[in-house]
């Protein structure tokens, strides 16, 4: 599992994203390199219907929130209310 | 329009035929602008430049011609386009039309080139727009306490609606059984929760001549194409936004409006939507439909042609087709499913709410 996960922040907003981003979403500024734990709550789920292209099994895909608020789906076969993202596969 | 649904013509003949109706309808045959909506007709049917290929199919091809794209909204958004065009003084008619053509394709390959709507990001992780959708109605099932069955009865009136309008792709009635039961898509929606993949056209005509019907307001709202940058995931931000600017270019609110045709590609978003338009009380947009106000005859109905749940949903087309739909209901002309009205809403979502409309249009009484 990665240490942290690479994020960008704004300092004025606070808002935190992952992945990086050049911009932030709300504002035409220029975002900070950040990282960020890969832990977090999640946020919402849904059982996938079909398998994904990614996921060798069906899964269940969750939205997860890690520290700082900044958000991201994730893939897992099981989860337990914590989860441990993994850097997108694409 | 033309009646939505799996249809044999091309899609330059179905704008065609929505086009030619619009204009017969207007008495124009010569507007001063052609303003062509279509979302992704180069990989649905391979063909492109669609201001130009339409413009020439009706014979206009001395007119200006454009095209406008906003996802699924797109049909809205050359609306907006040809308000603004008319509202300046730089044109005084413009035809509009929108479609597309998907049936031929496997719903697949559908879904695929709708998804290219979604945040890349999130694309990489298997997402697709009922995936989405599905986890919104999560959300909402968990925060405001939307019920299977509220979202199922949505369904159920759309279907008893579109069995009224003949140019409904679905005519036939649903129980809440055959909703309820039917397969999963993307839980916790199920088939019957999802709109259909539709071919079909509509057209208007905007004209500065003084006509039965008029835009009192138009408003557009926009949101994070990423789901995951949003805060809030049972109510649309870009709907709100689109709703207090068309209601303050009316200079009134939703206590005014009598019928309504909103979103419900995924019948959870009609609820949702009647809420952000004001038009229900926050919660109570799952109770109302239970209780058979949003059906013909209730207190406020909507989508009196069917919705995108049974009318259909070609995509750019949708957007022009609620217009329509409010048009005919305000002129009395939506034989067999006529309600009493004088002003109508219509709300149209772009891609999972990242470009989002609402308009206000006034009979003259």
């Amino acid at each position: 599992m990665a240490e942290t996960l690479a994020a960008s922040r704004w300092p004025r907003c606070r808002r935190l994203v992952v992945p990086p981003a050049r911009l932030c979403p709300d504002h035409p500024v220029r975002m900070k390199a950040a990282g960020v734990a890969p832990l977090g709550e999640v946020v919402r789920s849904r059982r996938c219907t079909r398998r994904p292209r990614v996921s060798a099994r069906r899964c269940t895909s969750p939205l997860v929130e890690l520290e700082g608020g900044a958000r991201l789906f994730c893939h897992s076969n099981f989860f337990d209310g914590r989860m441990a993202p993994t850097e997108p596969r694409t | 329009m033309t009646r939505f649904g799996r249809r044999d013509e091309k899609l330059p003949d179905l704008m065609a035929e929505a086009a030619l109706a619009a204009m017969a309808d207007a008495g124009i045959d010569r507007p001063d602008a052609v303003i062509v909506a279509a979302m992704n007709p180069e990989e649905f049917t391979g063909e492109g430049n669609y201001g130009s290929l339409i413009a020439t199919r009706l014979g206009l091809s001395h007119v200006p011609a454009l095209r406008v794209e906003t996802a699924t909204s797109s049909g809205v958004a050359a609306v907006y386009s040809a308000f603004a065009a008319i509202a300046a003084g730089l044109q005084r008619s413009v035809l509009v039309v929108g479609g597309e053509k998907m049936t031929h394709l496997a719903t697949p390959r559908v879904s695929e080139i709708i998804g290219r709507s979604i945040d890349p990001h999130e694309k990489s992780y298997g997402t697709t727009m009922p995936a989405l959708a599905g986890l919104v109605t999560r959300a909402a099932m968990h925060r405001r306490g939307l019920t299977l069955r509220e979202i199922s009865q949505v369904a159920v009136k759309n279907h008893a609606h579109g069995a009224r309008n003949p140019y409904a792709h679905f005519r036939d009635p649903v129980t809440l059984e055959a909703v309820m039961e039917s397969r999963l898509v993307a839980d916790p929606l199920r088939l019957y929760h999802c709109c259909p993949i539709s071919d079909g056209g509509a057209a208007l005509l905007l004209t500065v001549e003084r006509r039965a019907v008029r835009i009192a307001g138009i408003g557009q709202g926009g949101d994070t194409l990423a789901v995951r940058y949003r805060r809030d995931l049972t109510s649309f931000r870009a709907t709100q936004a689109a709703a207090d600017a068309a209601y303050r270019m009316a200079g009134f609110g939703a206590e005014r409006v009598d019928v309504a045709e909103v979103h419900d590609a995924f019948t959870p978003f009609e609820l949702i939507s009647l809420e952000d338009t004001g038009l229900v009380p926050p919660g109570k947009a799952g109770r109302a439909t239970l209780d058979g106000h949003t059906a013909i005859g209730g207190r406020l109905p909507v989508n009196t042609s069917g919705g995108l749940k049974a009318r259909g949903h070609p995509l750019a087309a949708t957007g022009i087709s609620q217009l329509v739909e409010l048009c005919w209901q305000l002129t009395g002309r939506a034989e067999g499913r006529q309600v009493e009205a004088h002003v109508g809403l219509a709300q149209s979502i772009g891609g999972l709410a990242t470009n989002n409309w609402v308009t206000l249009l006034e009979g003259r009484r």
